[in-house]
C-alpha cells in the first residue's frame, strides 16, 4: 500500500493509505488523523490487508503515536482487523456504532476497549483536535457515522462517494491536475453501480445530504476509491442528490 | 518473537529515520550558511568553502543511504504481521483442539493441520530474519558514511581554525556541524544495537 | 612619479607620440594641412595631460614648451617651416627617449638644453619669416642624441612596453561572455555527475578539477576587468581645487583606497555620478568658512573620498563634514516640486524622506544652479547604481556632515548566487545581499498594524519580508508549510527552502518592464531558467505594503 498525505498544517495531518497490493478483496483505503503527536485509524480495514496497513502506516508517522480507531459501521473490510490491531496495540480505544458493539467482538478481542457512538453522534479529541461523528444511518448500514475535522475542512465519508478503481489509480479524483467537470464525469462512471445497490434508501440519502452541505468540506474522503478535493466535492454532492438508489430502484 | 518487540523495532525505524532527516537537513542547512560565509569574504576562505562543499555533498549522499531504512522496516513489519496472522488462526485451532479432546478423530486432524501451521510459520519466521539481516546490513553502511562524515568535520574544524582571523563564525558553524553529526552517529548506533538485539533473540530462537 | 597609472600612461603615451610623428610628417608634406596640425596639437597635448598626473615635471616642461610652439603654429601667429617641423620632430624624439627611461621606472632627466632652446626662440619669434636654423643647434642636436632615431630603440625599453597591450573592449567582452558560458556549463556538468552518484569516482574527479580550473579561468578574466579606484578619483583634484575657488570655500581633499580594484564597468560608469557627488557636497553641504568657524567647526570643510575593499564588495563613498541634510526641507521640496503629494510625504520614514533627493526632479536649490544640478543629478546617481547592481545609502546628521555609499559587486562578470524554492517556483538571489540563513521561530515573530518585524537576537530586529506574499500573493503560513528565513541586509526574507548555491552568470531580461523584482536571470545547473531576485525592490515592496502606500 502507499501513503500519501491529504492535508497538512504544522503537527496537523490527514493521510490516506491506499491502492492495495492484495486484489481478492475489495480496494479500501485507511485513513490516519495526526494531530500534536498522537493519531487515530479511521475505518482501520479487513483482516487479510492489515500486514500492508501497519507496514503503509510505520513509513508515515509514529508507530507509538496511535491512540484508538473509529469504525464506521460493521463490516469486515472495516473492522475484521480488530484482534490484530488490538495484539499490537493493547491499550487503543475504539470508536464503534453503539448498535453494532456486540457484533463487532465477533471478529475477536473480547478484551478491546470499546467507546459507544450514539445514534446521535458524538465527537472525541485527538491530540486536543476535535473530530465529530455524523450521523450517516442506513448509509449504507443501520447504523453508520462519517468524520468531519472542521479544522482541516476534511470529511470522512465511509462508503458514500465509493468507486471501484483499477490498481494503481491516483489518491485525486481525476489525478494530480486542477480539477473539472469532465474528470468528474469520467470518475463518476466507477461510482454509479456502488451507490445503487450498496445504498439503500433515497430518503436516508436526502437526510445526509441535507446535513453535510451545512459542512465546510475541501475534501471528501471515501473508504473505497479516490478523494473529491475542492469543486469536486459540490460536483458530487448534486450528483448523489440525482441519483436514485436502493428500493426507490427496485419498486 | 514478542510481537511488542517489532512494535518497538517500528518505533525506532521511524524515530531514527526522522532523526537522521532533521540531522541531515541541519548538516545541509549549516553547510550552506558556511558557503554563504565563504562567499561574503571573497577568496580567503576558500579552503572552508571546499570543506563546507564537502559537507553538503557527504549529507546528500547519507539521506540517499538512510531511504531503504524506511522502506526495509515495511518489509519486516509484513513479515511479522503474517506471523501474527497465523498465530492468531492457530489460537483458534487450539480453542477447537481443547473442545475436540474427547474425539480421536477430530484431535488427529487438529494435531496434523496444526504442524503444517507451525511450519508455515518456522518458514515466515526464517524469512524474517532474512529481512533483519539486510535491515542490519543496510544500517552498516549508514554508519561508513557517518565515519566519513566525521573525517570532514574534522577538516572542517582545521580549516575554520586556520581562518579565525577572517572574523567568519565558521568555528561555531563547524562545532554546530560536529553536533549535528553526532546526532546522527548516534541514533544509528543505538538503531543498530536494539536490531542486533532482536536478531539475536532470533536466531537462538528465544 | 606615480607608478599606479603609470602603466596606462605609458600605452596612451606611445600612442600619442607616433600620432603625433605621423601628423608633422604630414605637414611637412602639406604646411598648409589645419588638420594635420590640430591633430598633432592634441597629440602632444594629451601627453602632456598625463605627465602632469605622474608628475614628472621635465617631461611635462619639455612637453609644455613644444606644446606652446604648436599653439602658435595652429593659431596662425606662426608659418610651418621646414626648420619649425625639424625642431617638433627632434622635441618628440626628446619624448620618445623619456618615454624609454620611465618604462624602465627611471625618472628621466631634463631635455637637451639647446634643442629645448631653440624650441623656446623659434615659438617666441614675432616675425613670420623664414628663420635659417642655427647650425650649432642641429650639429648639438646630432651629437647629444646619437641613439635618438626611433627606429631603434633600446630593447629594454621595448620590452616593458610591449608587456602590456591594449585590447578593444569588445573582444574582452566577447571573453567575459565566453567564460559566462564556460562558468554555466561547468555548473550544469557539476549537476549531471552530482546525480550520478558516489560510483563515478572518476567523473567526480574531473568535475571538480574541471570546477577548479573554471574558477581559475573566471578569477583572472574577472582580473582583466579590475581596475585601480586611482582611475576613478583622479578628476577630482581639480574639481574641488577649481570649484572651492569658484564658490569662496575651503575645502580639504582627503582620497582614500585608490588602490582598491574594481570592474571596469564600474570605473567607466561611475565617473560622472562621482565628478556629481563632490560637486553636490562642495554645493549644498560645505559652508562657507566663516559659517563654519560659527559653529565651531575648522575653516577648511573636510571632503573624504573613499574606496573599501569588503570581501566580496567595494564600497565607494563621498563623506562631508558639512552642515547634512535637513529632511524637513527636503520633504517640502518634493511637496512643492509634485514630486510626492502631501498624503504621501505623511507616511514618510525618515529614511525614506532623505531618498526623495534620488527621484528624478528633484533639486532642493531653488534655481539650478551653474555647480550641481547640470547633466548628471542624483537621480542618475542612484540608477547608475542600481544599473551597476550596487546599493546606494544616505547617512546624514545635522550639523554634522552627510556620506552617501555606494556598495558595488568586486565584478559584474559572475554572479554567487542562492537558489531558493517558493512552493514550487525556485528563484535565485545574490549572495551578496545575504548576511545568513536561519530557522524561523514563531515567537520571534511581531506585528504591528501591517509592519511585521523579527528579532533576529536581543539586539536586532528587521522586517520580515514575506517572498511568498509579494510574488505569490499568498503568503507563507507559518506551521502550516515548511519555511525557512534568509537573512539579507534588507530584513529577513521568507522562503519554502533554501536550496544550494551556484556561481552564476546573469543574463538580461529585456522583455520585462524596467521597474520589477527581478535584476535578470540565469541559468541553473539543472538546466532551467531562473529568475534573479532584486532584494532591494522586494524590501522596498513589503515596507509600502506594511505602510499601506499600495
Amino acid at each position: 500500500m502507499k501513503a500519501a498525505p491529504v492535508f497538512e498544517a504544522g503537527n496537523h495531518r490527514w493521510w490516506i493509505l491506499y491502492d492495495q497490493e492484495e486484489r481478492r478483496v475489495i480496494d479500501s483505503n485507511v485513513y490516519i488523523v495526526e494531530s500534536n503527536g498522537q493519531s487515530v485509524l479511521l475505518d482501520p480495514g479487513g483482516f487479510e490487508i492489515f500486514p500492508q496497513v501497519l507496514a503503509a502506516l510505520a513509513e508515515v508517522i509514529q508507530p507509538s503515536s496511535v491512540r484508538g480507531a473509529f469504525v464506521s459501521h460493521q463490516d469486515p473490510d472495516i473492522a475484521s482487523s480488530l484482534p490484530l490491531w488490538n495484539t499490537c496495540y493493547r491499550h487503543m480505544e475504539w470508536h464503534i456504532p453503539a448498535l453494532w458493539e456486540s457484533f463487532i467482538r465477533h471478529y475477536g478481542a473480547l478484551e478491546a476497549k470499546f467507546s459507544s457512538i450514539p445514534d446521535e453522534g458524538g465527537a472525541m479529541l485527538v491530540g486536543g483536535r476535535k473530530l465529530e461523528f455524523i450521523p450517516a444511518h442506513y448509509l449504507h448500514a443501520s447504523a453508520n457515522f462519517h468524520v468531519y475535522d472542521a479544522e482541516a475542512k476534511v470529511f470522512f465519508s465511509g462508503d458514500v462517494g465509493a468507486a471501484l478503481l483499477q490498481p494503481g489509480h491516483s489518491v485525486w479524483v481525476g489525478g494530480e491536475g486542477p480539477e473539472s467537470s469532465k474528470a468528474f464525469d469520467e470518475h463518476i462512471q466507477h461510482a454509479k453501480y456502488f451507490h445503487q445497490r450498496w445504498m439503500p434508501s433515497n430518503a436516508a440519502k436526502k437526510e445526509w445530504i441535507d446535513r453535510v452541505r451545512q459542512l465546510d468540506i475541501a475534501f471528501l474522503c471515501p473508504q473505497h476509491g479516490a478523494i473529491y478535493a475542492g469543486d469536486n466535492v459540490h460536483r458530487f454532492l448534486n450528483w448523489f442528490d440525482g441519483l436514485t438508489v436502493g428500493t426507490a430502484l427496485t419498486h | 518473537m514478542d510481537i511488542q518487540r517489532i512494535m518497538r523495532i517500528m518505533d525506532a525505524s521511524y524515530r531514527t529515520c526522522r532523526t537522521i532527516e532533521y540531522a541531515l537537513h541541519e548538516i545541509d542547512r549549516r553547510a550552506l550558511n558556511a558557503m554563504v560565509l565563504v562567499k561574503r569574504h571573497g577568496n580567503k576562505l576558500a579552503g572552508y568553502g571546499v570543506v563546507a562543499q564537502a559537507f553538503r555533498e557527504q549529507a546528500a549522499h547519507l539521506k540517499e543511504a538512510a531511504a531503504p531504512l524506511q522502506h526495509s522496516t515495511a518489509p519486516l513489519v509484513r513479515a511479522h504481521m503474517h506471523i501474527l496472522q497465523r498465530r492468531r488462526n492457530a489460537e483458534l485451532f487450539c480453542r477447537i483442539a481443547e473442545n475436540a479432546r474427547c474425539n480421536a478423530r477430530c484431535a488427529d486432524f487438529v494435531r496434523q493441520s496444526e504442524g503444517s501451521r507451525q511450519r508455515g510459520i518456522a518458514a515466515e519466521d526464517a524469512d524474517a530474519v532474512v529481512i533483519l539481516r539486510e535491515l542490519v546490513q543496510t544500517v552498516a553502511r549508514l554508519q561508513e558514511g557517518i565515519a566519513e562524515q566525521e573525517y570532514v568535520v574534522t577538516n572542517g574544524r582545521i580549516e575554520a581554525a586556520l581562518s579565525e582571523r577572517s572574523g567568519a563564525p565558521l568555528m561555531r558553524v563547524s562545532h554546530e556541524m560536529g553536533v549535528a553529526v553526532a546526532t546522527v552517529r548516534d541514533a544509528i548506533w543505538e538503531y543498530r544495537s536494539e536490531l542486533e538485539g532482536v536478531l539475536h533473540e532470533s536466531s537462538t530462537g528465544i | 612619479m606615480d607608478m599606479e597609472i603609470l602603466p596606462d600612461y605609458l600605452v596612451e603615451a606611445r600612442e600619442m607620440l607616433e600620432k603625433a610623428q605621423e601628423s608633422t610628417l604630414l605637414l611637412e608634406g602639406e604646411p598648409g594641412n589645419g588638420e594635420a596640425l590640430a591633430s598633432l596639437f592634441r597629440a602632444v597635448h594629451t601627453f602632456n595631460g598625463g605627465a602632469s598626473f605622474l608628475e614628472v615635471c621635465h617631461v611635462v616642461e619639455w612637453a609644455h614648451d613644444l606644446e606652446s610652439l604648436l599653439d602658435k603654429l595652429r593659431s596662425g601667429r606662426l608659418a610651418v617651416t621646414s626648420i619649425r617641423i625639424d625642431a617638433v620632430l627632434q622635441g618628440l624624439d626628446v619624448m620618445e627617449r623619456m618615454l624609454q627611461d620611465l618604462a624602465q621606472n627611471q625618472i628621466p632627466p631634463a631635455g637637451p638644453p639647446e634643442l629645448g632652446s631653440l624650441i623656446q626662440s623659434l615659438t617666441n619669434q614675432e616675425s613670420d619669416q623664414e628663420q635659417r636654423p642655427a647650425p650649432e643647434a642641429r650639429s648639438t642636436e646630432h651629437n647629444s642624441f646619437p641613439a635618438a632615431a626611433p627606429v631603434a630603440p633600446p630593447s629594454r625599453g621595448a620590452e616593458a612596453i610591449e608587456n602590456s597591450l591594449r585590447i578593444d573592449a569588445l573582444r574582452l567582452d566577447a571573453v567575459m561572455n565566453q567564460v559566462g558560458e564556460l562558468v554555466l556549463l561547468r555548473n550544469r556538468l557539476a549537476s549531471a555527475v552530482g546525480s550520478l552518484g558516489k560510483e563515478n569516482e572518476d567523473m567526480s574527479r574531473i568535475a571538480r578539477e574541471m570546477d577548479l580550473t573554471v574558477n581559475d579561468i573566471q578569477n583572472t578574466v574577472m582580473r582583466l576587468r579590475m581596475q585601480p579606484c586611482k582611475r576613478l578619483f583622479q578628476q577630482l583634484p581639480r574639481v574641488v581645487r577649481d570649484l572651492s575657488r569658484q564658490l569662496g570655500k575651503e575645502v580639504r581633499l582627503e582620497i582614500v583606497g585608490e588602490d582598491v580594484e574594481i570592474d571596469k564597468t564600474v570605473v567607466d560608469a561611475l565617473s560622472a555620478p562621482m565628478t556629481h557627488l563632490v560637486r553636490n557636497s562642495l554645493d549644498h553641504g560645505v559652508e562657507p568658512p566663516e559659517a563654519r568657524v560659527e559653529v565651531n567647526k575648522p575653516p577648511a570643510a573636510t571632503l573624504r573620498v573613499a574606496a573599501i575593499h569588503l570581501g566580496d564588495k567595494v564600497r565607494i563613498e563621498v563623506a562631508d563634514d558639512g552642515r547634512g541634510i535637513d529632511r524637513r526641507l527636503v520633504t517640502q521640496k518634493a511637496i512643492d516640486k509634485g514630486v510626492i503629494s502631501a498624503e504621501q510625504a505623511a507616511h514618510l520614514s525618515e529614511q525614506e524622506a532623505l531618498e526623495l533627493i534620488f527621484r528624478p526632479g528633484f533639486s532642493t536649490q531653488e534655481q539650478a544652479s551653474d555647480v550641481s544640478g547640470r547633466g548628471v543629478g542624483m537621480d542618475v546617481v542612484k540608477s547608475t547604481t542600481h544599473r551597476l547592481r550596487g546599493r546606494l545609502t544616505i547617512d546624514t546628521h545635522p550639523g554634522q556632515g552627510t556620506r552617501i555609499a555606494m556598495e558595488f559587486p568586486l565584478t559584474l562578470a559572475v554572479l554567487p548566487v542562492l537558489y531558493l524554492r517558493l512552493r514550487k517556483d525556485i528563484y535565485a538571489l545574490p549572495i551578496s545581499a545575504i548576511d545568513s540563513l536561519t530557522d524561523l521561530e514563531s515567537n520571534r515573530v511581531h506585528r504591528l498594524g501591517n509592519r511585521v518585524t523579527y528579532c533576529v537576537d536581543g539586539t536586532n530586529t528587521v522586517p520580515l519580508v514575506d517572498l511568498g506574499a509579494i510574488l505569490q500573493n499568498k503568503p507563507l503560513r507559518m506551521g502550516a508549510e515548511s519555511i525557512e528565513g534568509v537573512l539579507t541586509e534588507r530584513g529577513l526574507f521568507v522562503v519554502s527552502e533554501v536550496l544550494g548555491n551556484e556561481d552564476s552568470v546573469v543574463k538580461p531580461i529585456d522583455f520585462l518592464a524596467s521597474h520589477t523584482w527581478y535584476q535578470g536571470a540565469t541559468i541553473s545547473g539543472r538546466g532551467s531558467v531562473v529568475l534573479i531576485l532584486d532584494a532591494g525592490t522586494l524590501s522596498a515592496a513589503a515596507s509600502a505594503v506594511a505602510e499601506g502606500r499600495f
